[in-house]
C-alpha cells in the first residue's frame, strides 16, 4: 500500500476537524471527515462573533467550505458517527454509521417542502429558543446545503414534503448505513459542549427563564439566531436594561468541571460588547473570581473594561433568585469592598465552561485514553491523535493551529514504515 | 511615601489551623461562594471568605479577636458548595479552637486538655484526689461500704467531701474562665469597634439567651439541619442535669439541717429523680446522634482531638452516671462503686477544665454573640 492509499479519518466536523482534514488532504493524502450532525461547522457556526476582532465566524466557515468543495482527496460524511475503532496502527478498522436524513443529494435547498410541512420541532441548534418545521435546514450556513427531516416529529402517514419537492430529493424510507473502513491514522476532533447549567442548582438555569448560558447569548446576538440578532430576555422578549455575566459557572469547581476552560472570560467580555452595541445605556455587571485572558488577549479585556457603564465585581455569584416580574437578583460578596451585594438585573448569562464531547462515545475503548477531566490523552503509537478542544480547552485560533499539528502527526504516522 | 500595612504572618498559627481540623485551608482561591452559601453570614461584614485568607496568611490577631468565627454555627453549607474542597466551615471551627487555646489561662492546661495524652494526664488529677479522699475516709473502717446491706454512695464518699472537692474544681474553672474571658473581651473590643445600631447590653444579653435557648441560628442551616436537634437535646440534657445536681445538693442540706424532707437516694418517681433521668437520657441521645453523625456522615466535617475529647468526656460522664444508678439498683456492688468513682472523675474533668476544652465554647461563644449584638455587628436574620 503506497502512502497515498493510506487514509486518515477525522472524527468531528467543527473548526478543528475541518482544518485538520483540509491540511492533511491538501498535502495529498486521502482523508475521510465524518460529522455526527447533518452539517459541518460545529460550535463555531453558533457564534455571533469571534474575539478579539469581533468579526463573524461565517467568513472563516465559508473559506473552509470553499476549500472542501474542489478537494478530491477529501470525502465528507455528515450524519455519520464512528461506532468502533479496532486494530493496531497503521491498520485500523473503523465502523461508521450514517443516520438517514431522508433528503438526498438532489436537494437544492429551495424550501418548497418547508412551506407545506405541518409539524414543528424545537430547534436544538438555537437551544430550543425557537422552532423549525420537521423538515428544516440544519443551520443557515449548512454543509452540505440540504434539508433534513426530524422523523420523530412527522405526523403519521404524512408525505406532503415528498409531493411538494420538484427534485425527487425526499425519501422517507431512507435506511441507516453501516460500513467498515480501513484507515491508518485517526484524528479525534470531537470538540465540546457547554457544561449543563441545570446542575448548578443555586443559579436557577432552566428554572428561571431569564438565566441563560453563554451559547444561548451567542444565538440571541446572531443574525441567524431565533431573534435575528436582537438580544432580548426570554421571558418577555424585551431588550434587557441590565445584564449580569457570571464567570466560572461550573468551572474551576471540583463539584462540576475542575478545570478552567480558558475562554469563558473572553467570551463574556465579547458578549458585553454585543449588549453594549445594542443598548448604550444598559447596566452591565461582570462577576468574576479572576479575569483570565491567556496569551495575548489582555488588550482585549482592557478595551472592554473601558466601558464606563460596565461594573466589575470580584466575587462569584453563588445564588440567583427570581423576583415577581421575572427579574433576577444576583447574590455575591463584593470581595474588594468586603460586603455582600444583591444586584437586580433583567437577565443573567452563565459563562459555562467547555465539557469534552467525547465522554460516553461508543468508540472510546482501550485504544483511546481520556484524562480525569475527559480530555484525550494522545497516544502516538496507537495512531490516534487529537485536535482542538478534544485535547484541552482552547479558543478558535489555537484550535486551528493545533489541528494543523495534528494533521502533520497523522501524516508522519502514515510514513513511519 | 504611602501608608504601609505590615502583615505579621504567624506561621505557627497557620500550622495550628491546619492541624486543628482546617487541613484543606490552602485549597481556597477566594471565590467567596462560601459567604453567599452561609445562611448566618451578615451583609456588612460577611464571613467566612475573609477568614480563609486571614488564616492562609497567618494574620492571627484578626482571627482570634473577631466575633465572626463565633457567629458561625459550623453547619458546613459553605463546605458543601465550596468549589475547591477547602472546607471553610471546618476552618472556622479550627479558628475557634485556636481562640480558646489562645485566651485560656493557664495556657499549659489548655494545651494538655486538648491533646489525647495531656487529657489522660489531667484525668489523673481527679483520679488521685477522689481516690485519695475515699481511701483516707474508709481505710480505718476497712472499706466496709462494700459489705453494707444497701448500696449507698455516700458511704464511700460523703456529700460534704464531694462538695469540697467540686467546689474547688468549680472555683478553678470560674477563676480561669474569668481570666480567659477578660483577654477575649479585650480582643473583641480591639477587633470589632462599636458601630451604630448596636443593642444595649441588656438587650444583647437577653437576645442572645433567647437565640441559644431556641437554637434559632442552628435552624438556618441547610445540609446539617439535624445537628441542631442533636445539640439541642444535649444542651437541655446538661442544663437538666445541672439543675438536678443543685437540687439534690439543696435537698440534702435541708435534710441535714433537720427539715422533714426525703434525702437521697430518691425513689424512682421523685420529681427530681425524674428530672435527672429524663435529662440524662436527652443528653445521651444528643451525644449519640452527634457522635454517629461525626463518624458516619462525611458532610459533617472533620473532627480533631479537641472535638473528640470534649464529646468523649461528655459521653463517659453521662454513661457512668446512668450506669451508677443501674448497677446500684441491680446490686452489682463492686461495679457500682467503681462506676460511681469514675463518674465523679469525669464530672471533675468536665467542670474543672471547662474553660480550657471545647466546653469553653459555652462561655466564649455566648460572650461573642452578646458582643456582636452589643457592637452592632449582628443584624437580625434575613426574613425570606
Amino acid at each position: 500500500m503506497s502512502n497515498q492509499e493510506k487514509k486518515i479519518l477525522v472524527i468531528g466536523g467543527g473548526i478543528s476537524g475541518m482544518s485538520a482534514a483540509l491540511d492533511a488532504s491538501e498535502t495529498g493524502y486521502s482523508v475521510i471527515l465524518i460529522e455526527k450532525r447533518p452539517s459541518l461547522g460545529g460550535r463555531v457556526s453558533r457564534f455571533h462573533q469571534y474575539f478579539p476582532k469581533l468579526c463573524p465566524p461565517m467568513c472563516g466557515l465559508e473559506i473552509n467550505y470553499k476549500r472542501i468543495r474542489p478537494n478530491k482527496n477529501l470525502q465528507v460524511l455528515t450524519s455519520t458517527e464512528a461506532l468502533k475503532i479496532s486494530g493496531e496502527a497503521p491498520d485500523l478498522k473503523v465502523t461508521l454509521k450514517t443516520s438517514p436524513t431522508y433528503v438526498n443529494h438532489k436537494c437544492t435547498a429551495c424550501g418548497d417542502c418547508v412551506d407545506v410541512c405541518p409539524s414543528e420541532r424545537p430547534d436544538a441548534f438555537n437551544f430550543g429558543m425557537n422552532k423549525t418545521r420537521a423538515i428544516y435546514l440544519p443551520q443557515q450556513m449548512a454543509y452540505p446545503n440540504r434539508f433534513v427531516i426530524d422523523r420523530k416529529h412527522c405526523p403519521e402517514g404524512c408525505d406532503k414534503c415528498v409531493v411538494a419537492c420538484n427534485y425527487q430529493a425526499i425519501d422517507l424510507n431512507m435506511p441507516a448505513k453501516e460500513q467498515e473502513i480501513d484507515v491508518s491514522s485517526v484524528i479525534l476532533a470531537t470538540g465540546w459542549k457547554p457544561y449543563d447549567a441545570k446542575k448548578l442548582t443555586h443559579l436557577g438555569f432552566s428554572k428561571f427563564p431569564n438565566v441563560i448560558n453563554n451559547i444561548m447569548m451567542e444565538r440571541l446576538a446572531s443574525l441567524s439566531g431565533p431573534t435575528q440578532g436582537v438580544v432580548v430576555r426570554p421571558s418577555d422578549k424585551k431588550p434587557p436594561k441590565s445584564v449580569a455575566f457570571i464567570q466560572c459557572a461550573g468551572s474551576r469547581d471540583e463539584n462540576h468541571l475542575p478545570y478552567c476552560s480558558s475562554i469563558c472570560c473572553l467570551a463574556s467580555l465579547k458578549q458585553i460588547s454585543y449588549v453594549r452595541a445594542q443598548n448604550p445605556e444598559a447596566e452591565i455587571y461582570l462577576f468574576y473570581i479572576d479575569i483570565r485572558t491567556p496569551g495575548k488577549y489582555e488588550d482585549f479585556a482592557a478595551r472592554i473594561q473601558e466601558d464606563p457603564k460596565l461594573k466589575l465585581i470580584k466575587g462569584k455569584v453563588a445564588k440567583i433568585t427570581e423576583t415577581a416580574d421575572g427579574s433576577l437578583v444576583m447574590e455575591a460578596e463584593d470581595i474588594l469592598k468586603g460586603n455582600k451585594v444583591h444586584i437586580e438585573v433583567d437577565m443573567a448569562v452563565l459563562a459555562t465552561g467547555m465539557e469534552p464531547s467525547i465522554a460516553g462515545q461508543s468508540f472510546v475503548g482501550d485504544t483511546i485514553k481520556l484524562d480525569s477531566s475527559g480530555f484525550i490523552q494522545e497516544d502516538q503509537k496507537a495512531g490516534i491523535f487529537s485536535a482542538g478542544v478534544a485535547k484541552m480547552p482552547l479558543d478558535v485560533s489555537s484550535s486551528v493551529i493545533d489541528a494543523s499539528g495534528a494533521a502533520l502527526k497523522a501524516i508522519q504516522n502514515l510514513r513511519s514504515d | 511615601m504611602t501608608d504601609r500595612a505590615v502583615i505579621n504572618a504567624d506561621l505557627k498559627f497557620v500550622q495550628g489551623i491546619l492541624n486543628s481540623g482546617g487541613a484543606d485551608l490552602k485549597k481556597c482561591y477566594q471565590c467567596s461562594t462560601c459567604t453567599v452559601a452561609c445562611p448566618l453570614s451578615e451583609e456588612g461584614v460577611p464571613f467566612p471568605r475573609k477568614e480563609m485568607i486571614y488564616a492562609q496568611w497567618g494574620i492571627r490577631d484578626k482571627l482570634i479577636n473577631s466575633v465572626d468565627s463565633w457567629l458561625c454555627h459550623h453547619c458546613n453549607d459553605c463546605s458543601d458548595q465550596c468549589p475547591r474542597g477547602a472546607r471553610p466551615g471546618d476552618v472556622m471551627g479550627a479558628i475557634r479552637q485556636m481562640s480558646i487555646r489562645a485566651f485560656s489561662k493557664p495556657s499549659l492546661v489548655a494545651k494538655a486538655a486538648n491533646s489525647p495524652l495531656g487529657a489522660l494526664l489531667l484525668l489523673l488529677i481527679p483520679m488521685l484526689i477522689i481516690g485519695g479522699v475515699i481511701c483516707f475516709l474508709n481505710a480505718d473502717q476497712g472499706f466496709d461500704f462494700l459489705t453494707r446491706e444497701r448500696i449507698i454512695y455516700a458511704n464511700m464518699i460523703p456529700v460534704i467531701a464531694i462538695d469540697l472537692i467540686f467546689m474547688s474544681a468549680a472555683f478553678f474553672a470560674v477563676i480561669t474562665m474569668i481570666l480567659g474571658l477578660r483577654g477575649f473581651i479585650g480582643g473583641l473590643k480591639k477587633g470589632n469597634p462599636i458601630i451604630n445600631g448596636g443593642e444595649t447590653l441588656g438587650q444583647a444579653v437577653t437576645g442572645t439567651i433567647r437565640d441559644i435557648l431556641s437554637h434559632r441560628k442552628f435552624k438556618e442551616c441547610g445540609v446539617n439541619q439535624s445537628r441542631g436537634t442533636a445539640h439541642l437535646l444535649m444542651m437541655y440534657g446538661f442544663i437538666g442535669l445541672f439543675i438536678t445536681t443543685n437540687l439534690v445538693l439543696v435537698i440534702h442540706y435541708l435534710h441535714e439541717f433537720g427539715f422533714d424532707i426525703q434525702d437521697t437516694p430518691f425513689p424512682f418517681f421523685h420529681p427530681v429523680k425524674i428530672l435527672g433521668n429524663v435529662s440524662a437520657l436527652a443528653a445521651f441521645i444528643g451525644i449519640f446522634l452527634i457522635t454517629a453523625r461525626r463518624l458516619f456522615n462525611q458532610g459533617v466535617g472533620k473532627s480533631s482531638s479537641f472535638d473528640w475529647i470534649f464529646i468523649g468526656v461528655m459521653f463517659l460522664t453521662v454513661l457512668t452516671g446512668i450506669m451508677s444508678q443501674v448497677f446500684r439498683v441491680a446490686e452489682f456492688v463492686e461495679i457500682a462503686f467503681i462506676t460511681y468513682y469514675f463518674h465523679l472523675v469525669f464530672v471533675f474533668f468536665l467542670l474543672a477544665f471547662a474553660p480550657h476544652t471545647k466546653f469553653g465554647h459555652l462561655f466564649y461563644r455566648t460572650t461573642a454573640m452578646i458582643y456582636a449584638r452589643y457592637c452592632g455587628r449582628s443584624l437580625p436574620l434575613k426574613q425570606d
